[in-house]
């Protein structure tokens, strides 16, 4: 037993005679599942059993009480053709600006001006943006309502500006509330998008910028000729967490709108969750839930492979 | 491409096994509840002499099953009312009713201690909607709370009775005479046919208990004196008042509305509407259209109220919790309101009145129902103890505690503390309803979806996103796609 020992174990890292490669690998990957096999298991309990079983319910007319009826794909189309679940996905649309473009382009420039840590207080600053990410949505959320109800201190603010004209009743108009409520996620994650680019302008060698300058670049020239190329990877990341968080945006809605005034700040996932809790109608519910879930992979992969080919 | 499809493939093996394991059709698992329910029934149930009536009770009365939903309402026997034979018991009581609130339901709670002293009742105060949310998911569970507080209609108690969550009472209402003091308005209410087809005919799924709760209007006394007029009875007189408050600076009418509420549009569809086409249009009558019910007349008068300013300052951006701090503080005239909730904190009950207009034909007509319903979790081990507080919840001495509270009681005749202005002229109000017949139920109890259908559609016609005649066909074809889906089975 002890003369031959596991050649995986043996396997030196170096070059090895392709044919043992070929064998030490094939017993390795074996090995290593075998390794892995709890945690995918447990992977597969609580991720992929339910997202079987999402699937599943989504093809079914169900209450989530009685027996379900078989629907196909009904509750499918219904996410596209049903006025109020379309528009919930328009407004999720006008989200992902808010969420995620803007907040991922001014990241950008806000890491171009924090960046060298010329500026006085960089780290204050750094702190003080990011700290919208710490707190709690449901605190965000109530917080922000304050701020911008009727009485709140941003119109008391506008008032005292002399601009009575521009204090509006945010949350209740119909045409201000969507774009509200995007303002406060714009400040969510314009922190993260941040601190993303602020943690990998640190890691440009300084060379390249003093080689710029030498070069007789102007700030705003180093800023697109040195920060801007080193930025994909982050981006790509700032775009994948602030994107697929926009989509799945709920708690910030139902506690600043509950959807409303009328139903003009729905999104899918307030739209799941009144169908899953409010109104039983679990299967469309898990229609949303897996509609949302592909889209978001979507962007995900498409978002990868995009930084994979500039490669 | 070849090496990527191979990369794949063990994914594709993973999440086709989680499909196939996850692919049990939903609401499917009742059978197998039914058998692990019965044998921990009878496993863990220690009571001595307890043993035979529980188990009785658990197979006859089993609507756990989800495809068991054509017959359970033929329970019969096996019931026990007598608290001495129950045994030491422990139950588990899930209700929404917190600080001033909380301590009535507390008392009542305790009166039934000290009466039945081997029964004991665990009692779990959560937020209302966590409550109805939850409801489904938790009444499956193995530890299924015993008694929990349900909302009428389709979207709560319609669904758990139809899904066999909650116990079919018929049995305990026999046994106990229930339907001696219990109104057939009230009792209408929480019926629904065993067949889930049918609201407001059928078994009983739900008791009230003894303090009911109506869509009223409170007032500030001392606004109302500064304009020396007399409290309206009528909407001509209220809406005169209002014209009056409006021209001496004082808000006439107490609005907020982010959170949707639907207190004002109910409260005026009351008194534009007829009873009977509302009460038969909520019960599910495919006779009766919502353009009768006196919906959008309801509408058009908020949206004329609005347009002249009557209601709080920027009521858009308010909810109607915000509206009502404004109101308590003396910022507004009226506010209508659920009957108990005004004034929240008791202390300044001596500011305010209440008062209940009267249809033009001189009828009080109200939307008004038990401050809540308890119905019993179809998994209870100890149904005949829950039965028990049910019956005490519905018992004169809990209607005794109701008033004391400053609450109005239901079902018996209770002594209205004549010290306490306020709960006299609810009493009276509620008096004038009973005897002009004129209860009827909430409109958003029509279909599942109606509360957000409505909520919805008055938000609209007061921001002018929709008239008050697109909102009545907007409810009637929700009210038409229920039906046909409650045709279809």
């Amino acid at each position: 037993m002890a003369a031959k020992p596991p050649a995986s174990a043996k396997a030196p890292r170096g070059r090895v005679p392709s044919g043992a490669r070929r064998r030490g690998a094939g017993r390795r990957r074996w090995v290593g599942l075998a390794y892995a096999a709890p945690a995918l298991a447990l992977f597969a309990f609580i991720v992929l059993v339910p997202l079987g079983q999402s699937v599943r319910y989504s093809l079914y007319k169900w209450d989530g009480i009685s027996a379900g009826k078989w629907a196909g794909a009904k509750n499918y189309i219904a996410f596209f053709t049903d006025p109020l679940l379309r528009d919930s996905l328009v407004h999720v649309l006008v989200l992902v600006v808010f969420f995620a473009l803007i907040p991922t382009f001014l990241g950008l420039v806000t890491a171009g001006l924090l960046g060298h840590g010329r500026i006085h207080g960089a780290a204050f600053h750094r702190t003080v943006i990011f700290l919208p990410q710490v707190l709690a949505m449901v605190v965000v959320a109530v917080v922000w309502r304050r701020l911008l109800g009727p009485d709140g201190p941003i119109n008391t603010a506008l008032k005292a500006a002399g601009l009575d004209s521009l204090a509006l009743n945010w949350l209740g108009d119909f045409t201000w509330a969507l774009p509200a409520v995007g303002m406060v996620g714009f400040w969510i994650n314009l922190g993260l998008c941040a601190v993303l680019y602020l943690a990998t302008v640190g890691s440009i060698p300084t060379e390249r910028y003093e080689a710029a300058r030498v070069d007789g670049a102007g700030p705003f020239r180093v800023f697109l000729a040195v920060t801007v190329p080193a930025m994909r990877g982050p981006t790509a990341v700032a775009l994948t967490l602030t994107i697929t968080g926009a989509l799945r945006t709920f708690d910030l809605v139902w506690n600043m709108t509950k959807g409303g005034p009328g139903n003009a700040t729905t999104t899918p996932a307030v739209m799941l969750f009144r169908y899953a809790f409010r109104n039983p109608q679990v299967g469309q519910a898990a229609a949303i839930g897996v509609i949302m879930a592909v889209f978001c992979l979507l962007v995900a992969l498409a978002l990868v492979k995009l930084t994979e080919r500039d490669k | 491409m070849q090496r990527s499809i191979k990369r794949l493939a063990p994914i594709a093996l993973v999440a086709a096994t989680a499909l196939v394991l996850g692919a049990c059709a939903p609401g499917g698992s009742g059978s197998d509840n039914k058998t692990t329910d019965t044998a921990t029934t009878a496993g863990t149930d220690t009571t001595a002499g307890a043993d035979t009536t529980s188990d009785t009770a658990t197979e006859t009365g089993d609507t756990t099953g989800t495809d068991t939903t054509q017959d359970t309402g033929s329970q019969t026997g096996g019931i026990v009312t007598d608290a001495a034979q129950m045994g030491e018991v422990t139950i588990t009581l899930v209700d929404f009713w917190r600080d001033a609130e909380g301590d009535w339901m507390q008392a009542s709670v305790d009166a039934f201690q000290a009466k039945y002293p081997n029964i004991h009742v665990n009692r779990v105060v959560q937020d209302w909607s966590q409550i109805m949310d939850t409801a489904p998911l938790r009444l499956v569970e193995d530890d299924a709370p015993d008694v929990l507080t349900v909302n009428n209609g389709w979207q709560s108690l319609g669904a758990l009775a139809k899904g066999g969550l909650v116990v079919n009472l018929d049995p305990y209402a026999e046994a106990y005479g229930w339907d001696e003091f219990m109104p057939t308005t009230i009792k209408r209410q929480v019926t629904f046919t065993t067949d889930g087809k049918t609201m407001g005919a059928g078994s009983l799924w739900a008791a009230p208990s003894a303090r009911v709760q109506n869509i009223g209007i409170y007032y500030n006394k001392t606004l109302l004196a500064s304009l020396g007029v007399e409290v309206p009875t009528t909407l001509a007189e209220f809406e005169a008042v209002c014209e009056a408050a409006k021209a001496a600076g004082i808000t006439p009418v107490t609005y907020g509305e982010t959170d949707k509420p639907i207190a004002t549009l109910f409260a005026l569809q009351d008194i534009l509407g007829d009873k009977d086409a509302i009460s038969d249009f909520i019960y599910g009558s495919p006779d009766v259209k919502v353009a009768d019910t006196g919906l959008g007349e309801a509408a058009a008068r908020m949206l004329e109220w609005s347009d002249k300013g009557w209601f709080t300052e920027n009521y858009q951006g308010l909810s109607s919790g915000d509206a009502n701090a404004k109101f308590l503080e003396g910022e507004s005239l009226f506010s209508f309101f659920y009957s108990g909730l005004v004034p929240g904190d008791q202390a300044n009950r001596d500011e305010f009145g209440y008062l209940q207009l009267t249809q033009d034909s001189g009828l009080m007509v109200a939307t008004g129902a038990p401050a809540d319903n308890l119905a019993i979790g179809a998994k209870s081990q100890h149904k005949d103890a829950a039965a028990l507080l049910l019956d005490f919840l519905m018992s004169e001495e809990a209607a005794q505690i109701t008033v004391d509270f400053g609450y109005m009681p239901s079902l018996h005749e209770a002594n209205v503390p004549q010290d306490d202005a306020l709960i006299v002229q609810e009493v009276e109000a509620a008096q004038v309803t009973e005897a002009d017949n004129g209860y009827v139920p909430y409109l958003d109890w029509t279909t599942p979806t109606m509360w957000d259908t409505v909520s919805t559609q008055i938000q609209l016609v007061l921001a002018r996103q929709a008239t008050p005649d697109e909102m009545v066909a907007a409810v009637q074809a929700d009210f038409d796609a229920f039906l046909a889906e409650q045709a279809e089975g």
